[in-house]
């Protein structure tokens, strides 16, 4: 019985693909640091929570955020979001072709939430069948949430076909 | 007392039957952090000064403590006019709905303002105004008429005439006088053409005008303007077909030149952009409060800083506890059941240990950071602790142990 809630750290999400993860991120105080790895990332336009929304609060606090998402050279539907996310200045972008993964990690006090699963950050994700499950920052949590921030600062920048957006040279076509 | 025989309320030495707070009985009362209490209060003293009357609003998300607020904004207003003059009016603009006739459009708005203020108001100006010295010498509504000034020479006639007619002396049923003042089309009435009134309020301009008049009156009777306290005003976002019109009228009311009308409100949603856009788009009603899209928030304060800090929430739950816990009925039943050692009075039934827990357990997940559902918590373990107690006919202590069952999923 004792120390239940700890061990009760993961829970499965099959609704709403990452929305419970960003009402937790606008309701999360201090906030340290912010991963979005999403292969597709829309503006969420119409959603409970857009892309704009999302990078006031990025702005607003200061939050040190990596994203991580396929070029918008290649996919299109990327253009609008990697063009918001560039204009951040607390941004720091990452194309990669190959990626598939979809992890939101959110550190914040008391220590933080993540999100593993299939949905993409998009609308039609919402609504279509996805499944994840949210990592809460307790017991054995803490370590897994640590292990993915690890995994996005150091090791998704130095996988290959992993380009980091060089955001003085202004977004180009390659 | 056998524990068995006693109810939750002796058992947790509540001073009241059940564990809850009420936003209305228990307005007086204002928890979590004081700094958000501290700007909303201070952007309403400046508005007092600045606009006349207060014209800004709160927003947060279910259980944050919005209608709890606009009680205890009534209740300040009420208890300290000479910070906040202004009458308090609640109302709730839900459920708006353009599908449903006579719940959508300026016209279901307005009918709820003067619901708010209801008849004894109207009559308590009326005959306030009337008793003015100064104002016995002529006839009443031309009284009033010299006063008033907004809208055409009709409305304000009108409005005077019907005012002195109905709302002066207790003689005749005041029904066709609230049609009227509530913009029913009234086809050909011989009652409302006798008190002198020659026109229908056939917009919503009109509309908002017989409220603005109403306020200068208040002024000038009280000298105090009125502050309706919106409640639930998410529901706008349902405007779609009427947003002009509505638009409109808030607009007016935002205007500089009423300085007797002013408005409060609160509206469910997270982050800025929960405002409905027939408040904020075009912004020409937040340029009017003094504000735009990017300084939204010095105008419509977020209640989710209440609670916000781990030290907010334990502080919340302090005061919560210290607020409904008759303390010298709970000292009486520790001495009585010889557990001093165990729980202090104002804590009863919880130890420290659980509340520390609770505290990190709630603290946890941010949706758990809100009024309602610490309260809602707190009531649920104190019911637990309870009916075990009565089970068993020995006082339970709500111990870390104790609530760690309860406290697993959340």
């Amino acid at each position: 019985m004792k120390n239940e809630w700890e061990h009760n750290y993961v829970k499965i999400v099959q609704e709403r693909g990452h929305e419970d993860f960003f009402l937790r991120f606008s309701l999360a105080h201090k906030i340290t640091h912010l991963t979005i790895i999403s292969p597709w990332i829309t503006t969420l336009k119409d959603e409970q929570y857009t892309l704009n929304e999302i990078i006031k609060k990025i702005n607003d606090e200061n939050i040190e955020t990596l994203v991580f998402m396929r070029s918008p050279f290649k996919e299109k539907h990327n253009m609008d979001s990697a063009e918001l996310f560039f204009k951040c200045p607390t941004v720091t972008l990452y194309y990669n072709d190959e990626l598939h993964a979809k992890v939101y990690i959110c550190r914040c006090e008391p220590f933080g939430f993540a999100l593993v699963g299939s949905a993409n950050l998009s609308g039609r994700a919402t609504r279509a069948h996805e499944i994840g499950l949210m990592i809460d920052g307790k017991g054995k949590g803490i370590d897994t949430i640590k292990e993915l921030q690890n995994l996005s600062l150091h090791d998704l920048p130095n996988r290959s076909g992993t380009i980091k957006v060089d955001k003085q040279g202004g977004m180009k076509w390659k | 007392m056998e524990v068995k025989n006693m109810d939750l309320k002796d058992y947790c030495c509540l001073n009241r039957n059940r564990f809850v707070i009420d936003p209305e009985l228990d307005a007086e009362w204002y928890f979590g952090n004081r700094q958000v209490n501290d700007e909303l209060l201070m952007r309403i003293r400046n508005d007092f000064l600045v606009r006349g009357v207060p014209k800004c609003g709160i927003l947060g998300r279910f259980g944050y403590g919005k209608t709890h607020t606009l009680y205890h904004l009534k209740y300040l207003f009420k208890s300290e006019p000479e910070l906040y003059p202004a009458v308090p009016l609640i109302l709730r603009i839900a459920p708006y709905d353009e599908s449903t006739p006579g719940l959508n459009g300026w016209k279901y708005i307005h009918g709820k303002m003067l619901d708010a203020m209801g008849e004894n108001f109207i009559r308590e100006i009326v005959r306030g105004f009337n008793s003015l010295p100064g104002s016995g010498t002529g006839e009443l509504s031309t009284e009033i008429l010299k006063k008033i000034r907004f809208g055409d020479e009709n409305l304000k006639s009108s409005l005077s005439s019907l005012l002195a007619a109905y709302f002066l002396r207790d003689v005749k049923s005041t029904m066709s006088a609230w049609q009227w003042l509530k913009g029913d089309k009234i086809s050909k009435s011989s009652e409302l053409d006798d008190a002198g009134v020659k026109k229908n309020l056939d917009t919503a301009g009109d509309m908002l005008n017989v409220i603005l008049n109403l306020g200068s009156l208040t002024r000038i009777v009280k000298g105090a303007g009125i502050v309706f306290l919106m409640d639930e005003a998410q529901s706008l976002n349902e405007v779609k077909k009427r947003a002009i019109e509505i638009h409109d009228a808030f607009l007016q009311m935002a205007e500089p030149d009423n300085s007797d009308v002013g408005f409060v409100f609160a509206y469910f949603g997270t982050g800025l952009n929960a405002i409905p856009k027939v408040f904020s788009t075009p912004d020409d009603i937040l340029s009017r409060l003094g504000v735009t899209q990017t300084n939204i928030q010095v105008a419509i304060k977020d209640l989710q800083r209440l609670i916000s800090t781990k030290k907010d929430m334990r502080e919340f739950i302090d005061q919560v506890l210290s607020s409904i816990i008759d303390s010298e009925k709970a000292e009486n039943l520790l001495k009585e059941l010889s557990i001093e050692d165990k729980l202090k009075p104002n804590q009863i039934p919880f130890t420290e240990d659980a509340l520390e827990r609770l505290t990190q357990v709630m603290y946890e997940k941010e949706p758990n950071r809100n009024a309602r559902m610490i309260i809602q918590t707190l009531a649920q373990l104190s019911a637990e602790a309870y009916q075990k107690g009565k089970r068993e006919n020995g006082y339970i202590v709500a111990d870390s142990e104790f609530i760690e069952r309860f406290v697993r999923d959340m």
